[in-house]
């Protein structure tokens, strides 16, 4: 294992806990969620819907919707803290720490606006990034604009953007889906952030382009040194490109390891019954075995450790005490009363 | 995320407001119906004709809480009998151009054929200003109350009939409706038990504006001369004979004003509170 | 490929949709979204037909249910041509396939309860007779799916993605179809959500002696469920051999490129590789010669010029590429 940096992580969740405002009530969504991101890392946060992951990644950034409230916890970026921020400091942090990519490309992008100058934006909200040595203010408007320009087009060569002098001008009803999230891509390495959150960015995607994707976000993790935190359903992509796994369960984290360790030798009932749920193509044919019942609904959940009724192992704590984080493992905890957690 | 969020809280606080505006405007209405439907059984129709030049324009008092118009008659029991004859022409025109007109659109969105024409001939009747059209049928068919009704269908059931077509065209291409017709569901069954229910919601929700605005082309027809006469009591005409003495009986003109602004003020407000209730940002 | 009897069999099979406007309908362009597919489904076979977006796969299934008139081609049922199905005989054929289309929120009417849902198709393709024998079927149905009756008294939205997704297909099955068209049973769920309604589905095929005609992107799902795979692009396919063949032994490098695509689940499993250059093309402006030469790495002059036919490569293993085989090849 490499030593521990000293420097504080790029991203801290501590216990963070959060209510859901639905039909008039308040019901809890996030349920102490943990999570940690080294500088260079790639966290995987894997789910069902429902699961939380989501709301989770919503929250670093303060993109929570109206409806949320959080009820406990922290949240600290590069050792600061997030939550109880004002709406202004959390645009600021959005607008160079925390770089936020949605799912839709076409519909994050503002469709009457180029291409250019919808990346060129980042630079007008922060001229600082144009000017390293820090002189931005002497430089006239003229001046800045052709620098971002020019920037705009280093960035849409970074995300691999074919003649990217052309497609700098393009509006983007004009690019294919791959190439719109490339874009939205760009425009959020162009903040130049300490952390970059992708959010189901290739579900939208067929599957060539995914592929196209997945690989590039691995060259950028390869070139720039990105630290990503990685929002899917999908187990492959998090295999592809993650250092490190947290799986989610009803609004709690249930197991959290090194991608390796996770997909070999997974502890949590739920983490094995999910890489089992996943057909796969080695092998013969049918070679996925389902999870009986389903994920409970956020209002009626159940008590004692959330998986229990659909548990394959479950057994006399399970039903009444919420299992705690246990460590099997250097680096890998699990919530399960299979490995001792006692009362979380 | 945080924006669209912001955007529903605002539009719920707005809908919550109008709700609230929108229950004291259908008590108001209630009462002017109410007040419509027991008019004929509370005052005799032969007050039109109780002329009486003697007490001619005569100020509001006890014997005549309205005062009394030019003729002599006490103007509270024309304005009473008008409330019956206005909302009933009002609330007819209104229902036959619903019916026509949805089931006319209905029909244009769902059947090919007749889409093209039924457009064309609303295009005719939508490129005529209403108050010239409802003028020019009731020309030839004659000034009374019944007639300036019928020109007034003709003018209401056009935009019906657009705004139901084009409800219709859309939900035709939904999921559902595919399957529908994969599961052997017939084409007639299809429009009626399907996407009739599904699209009619939005458009019957204009009608309670739409009858404050008929009702305010009634009586601006009886103002320009094209209403049924003294002796048909209405608003409009009501309003229009009082004009000429503003000045020495303002009450002619204020009280069956009067009415007929709280009658579509009232239905403006039930109005918006209907359609809200179909907007899209409140859907969650 | 199987000597068995084909249920359905679809022969050059064509929709073009004109790209025009207005009154006059000026023809601007031609939308080539089916342009020649053949292909037979033997009785109790699934077949699978694998695509991505544009390629035409759920054009072919609104064809085969005849929500769609072709263009040019024939499809037969049962060995009986569906050109002139008019009637009576379109509603027995109704009767005899069904199709679950993706989305199963909006395959359902908003405003109908659950068992309102499910019993309408009983009455209006005459499959049972009045209406307490048609509950009770909705109620199998439900039951087979594994769901709980009590969702027969809701309205669609109140129920899960997972939940509509059983329904829709329940709804099918009441009808006791020969044929099941399912395009894209499982996009809109979950890992385990899928894989319940996909076993669920694997039983009854068995059970019930059921054809299926599975059209998804998802490859996975596809091989774990087909007999025989073909895979389609901008309208055509090409590539038709038995699901392990396939898999194993991809001739077209389309296919190839498909299969590298897909993010395994393993760690230590070789990368995705991102063998298709560019973006999926759409269909009104196809590229000359074989349609996927400009995302082919092994494209060469004669790809631009000429279009392969669908022939065969291997025994019982059809490809339409002029090197077939040739990204297997090169993967060594």
């Amino acid at each position: 294992m490499p030593p521990r940096d000293p420097r504080p992580p790029v991203l801290e969740v501590q216990e963070l806990s959060l209510e859901l405002g639905i039909r008039g009530r308040w019901v809890p969504a996030l349920d102490r969620v943990s999570l940690r991101i080294e500088r260079g890392e790639a966290l995987g946060l894997v789910g069902e819907s429902g699961s939380g992951k989501s709301l989770t990644a919503l929250s670093v950034p303060g993109l929570l919707p109206a409806n949320a409230r959080v009820t406990g916890g922290a949240i600290r970026v590069m050792g600061e803290d997030v939550l109880g921020r004002s709406e202004r400091e959390l645009a600021g942090l959005r607008a160079r720490s925390v770089a936020f990519v949605f799912q839709n490309p076409t519909t994050y992008l503002n469709p009457v606006l180029t291409v250019g100058r919808q990346i060129a934006e980042v630079f007008e909200r922060s001229p600082e990034l144009l000017d390293p040595s820090g002189r931005v203010a002497a430089l006239s408007r003229g001046e800045r604009r052709r620098r971002a320009r020019h920037k705009s087009i280093e960035y849409l060569r970074l995300v691999r953007i074919p003649d990217p002098e052309r497609i700098v001008d393009q509006y983007p009803f004009a690019l294919s889906g791959g190439m719109q999230q490339r874009v939205v891509i760009a425009m959020a390495l162009a903040r130049r952030p300490h952390l970059v959150i992708a959010d189901e960015i290739t579900t939208a995607l067929d599957v060539t382009v995914q592929a196209q994707i997945l690989g590039l976000l691995a060259e950028l993790r390869r070139q720039i040194d990105m630290t990503l935190l990685l929002i899917t359903h999908d187990l492959g992509i998090v295999a592809q490109l993650a250092d490190r796994v947290a799986v989610m369960y009803s609004g709690r984290v249930v197991e959290s390891a090194d991608v390796r360790r996770l997909f070999r030798a997974p502890r949590h009932p739920y983490s094995r019954a999910l890489l089992q749920a996943v057909p796969t193509l080695h092998g013969d044919r049918t070679v996925f075995r389902p999870i009986p019942g389903s994920m409970p609904a956020i209002t009626d959940p159940p008590g004692g450790c959330r998986f229990h009724p659909r548990c394959p192992e479950v057994f006399a704590p399970c039903a009444g005490t919420r299992p705690g984080l246990a460590a099997v493992e250097e680096g890998h905890t699990v919530a399960c009363h299979l490995y001792g957690g006692g009362a979380g | 995320m945080a924006a669209l969020g912001v955007a529903r809280l605002y539009a719920a606080a707005e809908h919550f407001r109008r709700a609230r505006l929108a229950a004291a405007a259908g008590l108001v209405f209630l009462a002017i119906f109410v007040t419509g439907l027991a008019a004929p059984a509370l005052i005799p129709s032969s007050v039109v004709r109780d002329v009486k030049f003697a007490a001619k324009l005569a100020p509001p008092s006890a014997a005549h809480w309205f005062g009394t118009d030019d003729f002599g008659r006490d103007l509270f029991s024309l304005v009473l009998l008008a409330t019956h004859l206005d909302l009933r022409a009002a609330l007819t025109v209104v229902g036959a151009a619903l019916v026509i007109g949805v089931g006319l659109g209905a029909l244009a969105g769902f059947v090919k054929g007749l889409d093209e024409p039924l457009m064309r001939i609303t295009d005719v009747f939508l490129s005529i200003p209403s108050l010239v059209l409802a003028m020019a049928i009731a020309s030839v068919l004659g000034r009374s109350l019944e007639n300036l009704s019928l020109a007034l269908v003709f003018v209401s059931w056009p935009i019906y009939c657009r705004l139901m077509r084009g409800q219709v065209l859309s939900e035709k291409e939904k999921p559902y409706v595919r399957a529908l017709r994969s599961l052997g569901v017939g084409r007639v069954r299809l429009i009626v038990r399907h996407i009739v229910p599904n699209t009619v919601f939005p458009v019957v929700a204009r009608a309670p504006a739409d009858v404050g605005l008929v009702l305010i082309t009634l009586a601006a027809l009886s103002y320009i001369g094209f209403g049924p006469g003294p002796y048909v009591p209405e608003w409009g005409s009501l309003v229009a004979a009082g004009q000429a003495y503003i000045f020495q009986a303002p009450w002619l003109v204020l009280f069956p004003g009067g009415a007929i602004f709280l009658t579509s003020l009232s239905l403006n407000l039930l109005g918006d509170w209907a359609r809200d209730l179909f907007d899209p940002r409140l859907r969650s | 490929m199987s000597e068995a009897a084909a249920l359905l069999e679809v022969q050059n099979l064509v929709k073009h949709f004109p790209v025009g406007d207005g009154l006059l309908a000026r023809r601007k362009g031609l939308v080539r979204a089916v342009d020649g597919v053949s292909f037979r489904v033997p009785h109790g076979h699934t077949f699978g037909l694998v695509g991505e977006s544009g390629c035409g796969k759920s054009t072919v299934a609104m064809l085969l249910l005849k929500l769609l008139e072709p263009t040019a081609g024939r499809i037969a049922f049962d060995g009986r041509d569906l050109a002139r199905a008019r009637g009576a005989a379109l509603h027995e054929f109704r009767r005899r396939v069904q199709i679950v289309f993706q989305d199963p929120y909006g395959s359902l009417d908003p405003r109908q309860t659950i068992l309102s849902a499910l019993i309408e198709p009983l009455s209006t393709l005459g499959v049972v007779a009045g209406r307490a024998r048609a509950v009770e079927r909705a109620r199998e149905s439900i039951a087979l799916m594994g769901l709980d009756p009590e969702v027969l008294g809701r309205l669609p939205h109140e129920l899960s993605g997972g939940q509509r997704q059983r329904i829709v297909i329940a709804r099918a099955l009441a009808v006791a179809p020969q044929l099941l068209v399912l395009d894209e049973p499982t996009a809109s769920v979950d890992v385990s959500v899928q894989a319940q309604i996909l076993c669920r589905l694997e039983e009854l095929r068995g059970a019930q002696g059921l054809t299926y005609l599975l059209i998804s992107h998802n490859l996975v799902v596809v091989r774990s469920m087909s007999d025989v795979v073909a895979v389609m692009y901008l309208g055509r396919l090409v590539e038709v051999a038995a699901a392990g063949e396939l898999f194993g032994t991809p001739l077209h490098p389309y296919t190839a490129a498909l299969i590298q695509a897909i993010p395994l689940p393993d760690p230590e499993a070789p990368r995705v590789a991102a063998l298709a250059r560019g973006d999926v093309p759409s269909p009104v402006r196809i590229p000359s010669g074989c349609r996927y030469h400009p995302r082919c790495p092994y494209a060469e002059r004669v790809c631009r010029e000429t279009d392969p036919p669908l022939a065969e490569g291997r025994s019982g293993h059809l490809a339409a590429c002029h090197f077939p085989g040739v990204a297997s090849r090169a993967a060594g």
